[in-house]
């Protein structure tokens, strides 16, 4: 029954994963840089996930911050490059936790959760075989040795008479499947619980979820995301899309004959979360996480794509061709002075430390001075705030609809001319928090201001719907132009016209 | 092609061990992170995300809500000669998030116990760098708005077929808080705020718009007065005893 976890494949989906893993974290990482002491050192102004618990990490001072964070960067440089590979994924690891979790406010979200599992599942593949420094180290190393080298450094079932075709083929090891495994699990339950999450809220259904998400200024949207707010019909559809798409991929990325199409789906859905709201790095990096679905079947047909030959990985996989390797390649350098490895690791930390003595000077040349830090609020400001004057009925109101028909938190239908003694059906969507009822007063005018009809209704604060349906048959209205007014609180909140027609 | 021989049936003795061993351990490994998203995925469809701070790490619940407006949050000190000072977010603090690039971290961060050190931080360090005109007390306040004047002008135009007011309002989020000579916070209805400052409300007394008036009306005529200032401010409206001993203290 274990034995599909225990089975091997080829590395490269997992060099996939680890590349694009070190950029997208590489780049949102290097994004708070500049923010490194205000964020994370006791310097600052650490706000932690878990503030009084034993998931609250120690905050350091400015300068160790500087140095972890500039430790972090350079693991996840080397998680792209390839370099000490495996040390560089767990390292990513314990840092991006330990600094996250000192800073719910700017970096620790959910998807950063996402790219913690990702990094600790990879650091089990042989995703270093291929397309790393580790590989190309370990390549150059084997080309300049002999028989006994090769098995020592890993590839000990390489016979005596075909070692030097084996390293032909690289004598890459295969990568365990399990690590992937999990990560695809990771991800059906990350569609799984977005699911139970969306289920939950009544309000998604009608598109009021995605709309006022859109609206909010911390996780919404440009430009087409703030038009997409602007369409209730186009809300609603793209909710329930979106809880299909979900539960589809939960169960079709799993299965043979779907998994490409709900790939180039995912990519697409998230590519779509991406453009239309501000979330961060979350569409990179479940894109990225997507990739545990990607098998060496869907690169050779991308290498096939861009006409380009490469080792046949799912033939070595399944045992067609001799299997070059079941060991890893060692990470340990070969012992002389000179090797690359060496010189690298100096090169490195010279740079990387000069880089951060500069980094940390210039952070604490940029503080400001304690005189500068808090700045006196001015006048009109303290004013208002203290005089904290309620808002505006008319600003609880979000959205007026009128129509012929009434359906789930939506009017369809005519909505700008009825025909005689029909009802006109209005719906009003409320915002804002609001601590009392609110007296409304439904009114029909006539286009000379006349008052036809009105009626009294309490919207308790726990509702954020109203709807009222005036019927114009009763008593028989003429044709013409005509209006409704919401009023609450004595003041005119909402008004929209609509006309009769014989 | 010569034939390579597994290494599984070549290895044996200690090797063979060592190979069981680590198999054991990617068994357990996987169990145990199977075990924990199942786990806490069935925590989760029962309604129960948040058993354990370990749940996060399991739990995927994006998007579990949403607000309806706008809100930039400010906490204010007010120092013991009148003035009103912005202690946070503080000018040093300069990353800001969302789509305007402007959003500070407490807007961000609603934990009323971050919110907590963050005052008492800040409140310690200030009367350090002032000490003759220390925070004597703290408001929180939060500017808001609804959330649909965040759209663009002519998208607002097309759906309400009228220009964006841009109104913005304010409320008081927390209720007063005191500060001693450290800067701890001594109020014991802050510490009671634990689970969400939006239901920690001003007390009634201090939402008392006569008073709000009264500040309105006097507080410039105050600044110029140290000994009047503090004992309307203190003494009659805010009701609260640790500020009867601001009397008679120097400036």
């Amino acid at each position: 029954m274990t034995a599909p976890l225990f089975a091997r494949e080829s590395p490269r989906p997992a060099a996939v994963m680890r590349i694009g893993l070190g950029l997208v974290l590489l780049w949102d990482a290097a994004a708070r840089w500049p923010h490194v002491v205000e964020l994370y050192s006791a310097d600052g102004l650490p706000l932690p996930l878990f503030p009084g618990t034993a998931f609250e990490p120690p905050a350091l001072p400015a300068t160790w911050a500087a140095v972890l964070y500039a430790l972090l960067l350079y693991s996840l440089a080397g998680v792209v490059l390839g370099w000490q590979t495996r040390a560089s994924l767990l390292i990513a690891f314990a840092l991006s936790a330990w600094l996250g979790l000192l800073d719910a406010a700017g970096t620790f979200k959910k998807y950063s959760v996402i790219g913690l599992h990702l990094l600790v599942l990879l650091s089990f593949t042989q995703s270093h075989a291929v397309w790393s420094v580790d590989a190309w180290h370990w390549r150059r190393r084997n080309r300049r040795t002999d028989f006994q080298s090769v098995r020592r450094t890993g590839c000990r079932s390489v016979s005596r008479t075909d070692w030097k075709s084996v390293l032909r083929v690289n004598c890459t090891p295969l990568s365990p499947c399990w690590p992937r495994f999990l990560a695809r699990v990771m991800i059906s339950a990350v569609y799984l619980g977005a699911v139970v999450t969306k289920l939950r809220l009544t309000d998604f259904a009608n598109g009021d979820l995605l709309m006022f998400s859109l609206l909010d200024e911390r996780w919404g949207g440009g430009r087409f995301g703030m038009w997409l707010a602007t369409q209730p019909r186009l809300l609603v559809l793209a909710s329930f899309a979106t809880i299909l798409f979900e539960i589809a991929a939960t169960v079709l990325l799993w299965v043979p004959q779907t998994r490409r199409t709900m790939l180039v789906l995912a990519i697409g859905f998230h590519a779509s979360i991406g453009v239309a709201l501000h979330v961060g790095i979350f569409s990179p990096l479940m894109i990225v996480a997507l990739l545990a679905f990607l098998r060496e079947s869907d690169l050779a047909a991308l290498s096939r794509a861009f006409r380009r030959r490469g080792t046949d990985w799912e033939s070595v996989a399944v045992g067609r061709i001799s299997n070059p390797s079941v060991g890893p390649p060692t990470d340990r350098p070969a012992g002389r002075i000179g090797n690359p490895s060496y010189v690298s690791l100096i090169l490195f930390l010279c740079t990387g430390g000069v880089w951060t003595a500069f980094v940390c000077v210039q952070q604490a040349a940029s503080r400001p001075a304690a005189t500068d830090r808090w700045s006196e609020v001015d006048e009109q400001t303290s004013t208002d705030f203290l005089a904290s004057l309620p808002p505006r009925v008319e600003d609880y109101f979000h959205r007026i609809e009128i129509g012929s028909r009434t359906g789930y938190r939506q009017v369809f239908g005519e909505h700008e001319s009825f025909p005689r003694g029909s009802t006109v059906h209005v719906m009003v969507r409320t915002a804002m928090q609001r601590q009392k009822p609110l007296t409304l007063h439904w009114v029909l005018r006539d286009a000379a201001g006349n008052e036809l009809q009105r009626h009294e209704r309490t919207l308790h604060p726990a509702f954020s719907y109203v709807s009222f349906a005036f019927q114009t048959s009763r008593p028989p209205l003429p044709a013409g132009e005509y209006e409704i007014l919401l009023e609450a609180e004595g003041n005119v909140a909402v008004r929209k016209s609509f006309r009769l027609r014989e | 092609m010569s034939t390579l021989t597994p290494v599984e049936r070549r290895d044996a003795g200690l090797n063979g061990i060592l190979r069981w061993i680590g198999r054991a351990g990617v068994l357990l490994f996987c169990t145990a992170y199977l075990f924990a998203t199942a786990w806490f995925g069935v925590r989760h469809v029962l309604g129960d995300s948040l058993s354990h701070p370990g749940a996060y790490f399991f739990t995927w619940d994006m998007f579990p809500g949403y607000v309806t407006e706008t809100s930039r949050r400010m906490v204010v000190g007010h120092t013991w000669d009148g003035r009103f000072v912005k202690l946070l977010p503080e000018n040093s603090h300069r990353f800001r998030w969302g789509i305007h690039n402007d959003v500070s971290r407490v807007d961000i961060d609603r934990n009323p116990r971050n919110l907590e050190r963050a005052i008492e931080r800040s409140v310690g360090e200030y009367n350090r760098a002032h000490a003759k005109s220390p925070i004597e007390s703290v408001l929180v306040v939060e500017q808001y708005w609804p959330s649909r004047f965040n759209l663009p002008d002519d998208l607002y135009r097309q759906s309400y077929g009228e220009a964006n007011p841009r109104r913005r309002y304010w409320r008081f989020i927390d209720v007063p808080i005191d500060i001693d000579a450290v800067g701890r916070i001594s109020n014991p209805s802050v510490q009671q705020c634990r689970i969400s400052n939006d239901e920690c409300r001003m007390n009634d007394e201090f939402r008392n718009p006569n008073y709000v008036s009264t500040i309105r009306h006097s507080e410039f005529v105050i600044r110029s007065s140290f000994g009047y200032r503090h004992s309307s401010f203190a003494h009659g409206r805010i009701g609260n005893p640790s500020y009867g001993s601001l009397e008679g203290r120097a400036p």
